[in-house]
């Protein structure tokens, strides 16, 4: 092994990542060469440097203001659990009033004024049935739900 | 050590998932638990407190909008230092300043030996002047960003390189040379400023 070799993986060697082999030659190299055990030492003087960092707290109310800020930028996510379901309900109850519609209209042949549910009166009407099945447009979905 | 703090912590973090708190709560759960050692890798990284308290809020921003892909299995920690590390280079990408000046020409590689003193009771540790963490967060700041991450990961949260390489989402060989590199450019850095602290060989 020469000096390039093993100056390649000395900073491997410091941090223990190196194969069983090639672990025992540069340890056999730093015995017999002076240069080379410098340049390991510094090596390992420089990662105790940077892993001695003294560990400075952040501010004490910097957390307050990151979960503050992370409630601000994610509002969809927040207002999720209110918004989602009520624009499900809406779009079952619909569904539901179509069935209902449809099955009396095909059993008695006629429309009963009692079987018009005035909540799905205007979907069943005015618009065809897919989209009374439940596509509304796009921009009626909660802010945020669009990417999910 | 720190390794033992990031199982304690993962272990915690799959207590926590199993529990019947809310996504926002387990979040901010683990955001409390997480953000002391998040801002010091961010602080270590950018190398002033304005510029690591952007960075650690932006990365919980992301981190909470992503939540839904976390997977249990894996530590919190690692996710949200992979999605830190992805905010960084981002940012420096921005302010143009992702390929720093170099600091990696030829230098004597051998023949000197650092002068850092030992802090006596703890071999592991150096004791550090705010001199010294000056200088050193200088070289680091200088260094090229992915060289920077590698090193902190490796150095300061004592990752392997198989967990960097995953981080990082390179190989194993890519991580080994960005070490072997980055803290080439330090020790070049720090050899520049401070010769000084360096003792020729043949005279010790």
């Amino acid at each position: 092994m020469n000096c390039n070799y093993a100056q390649s993986r000395i900073s491997a060697y410091v941090d223990g990542e190196l194969a069983g082999g090639e672990m025992l030659n540069v340890r056999a190299h730093l015995a017999v060469c002076e240069n080379c055990k410098a340049g390991y030492e510094n090596c390992l003087k420089l990662k105790r440097a940077v892993s001695s960092m003294p560990d400075h707290s952040p501010s004490p109310e910097f957390q307050h203001r990151l979960v503050n800020a992370i409630r601000r930028a994610a509002p969809s996510a927040e207002s999720e659990g209110p918004i989602w379901p009520t624009w499900r309900m809406a779009v079952a109850f619909a569904a539901a009033a179509v069935a209902a519609f449809a099955v009396l209209y095909f059993r008695s042949g006629s429309v009963p004024e009692s079987a018009v549910p005035s909540a799905g009166d205007e979907i069943a009407l005015d618009q065809d049935w897919n989209t009374a099945a439940g596509a509304f447009p796009a921009n009626t979905l909660p802010a945020g739900l669009e990417g999910n | 050590m720190k390794s033992k703090e990031n199982e304690n912590l993962s272990a915690a973090t799959s207590e926590l998932l199993t529990s019947s708190a809310t996504g926002s709560e387990q979040f901010e759960e683990l955001l409390s638990r997480t953000q002391r050692q998040a801002f010091h890798l961010a602080l270590r990284l950018t190398g002033n407190r304005p510029d690591a308290e952007d960075l650690v809020q932006e990365s919980y921003i992301r981190a909470f909008r992503f939540f839904h892909r976390y997977d249990p299995n894996l530590p919190f920690a690692s996710w949200l230092y992979r999605i830190m590390t992805n905010a960084h280079i981002d940012e420096m990408r921005r302010r143009g300043k992702l390929r720093t000046v170099s600091l990696d020409e030829p230098h004597p590689e051998t023949g000197t030996t650092w002068d850092f003193p030992d802090a006596g009771a703890s071999p592991e540790r150096l004791l550090m002047t705010d001199q010294m963490e000056a200088e050193i967060q200088d070289g680091l700041n200088k260094m090229t960003a992915e060289f920077r991450i590698a090193v902190l990961l490796a150095d300061l949260e004592g990752f392997s390189y198989e967990e960097i390489a995953e981080l990082m989402r390179t190989s194993i060989g890519t991580v080994r040379s960005r070490i072997h590199r980055g803290r080439k450019q330090l020790r070049n850095h720090l050899k520049r400023v401070r010769p000084d602290k360096y003792v020729e060989l043949d005279q010790g």
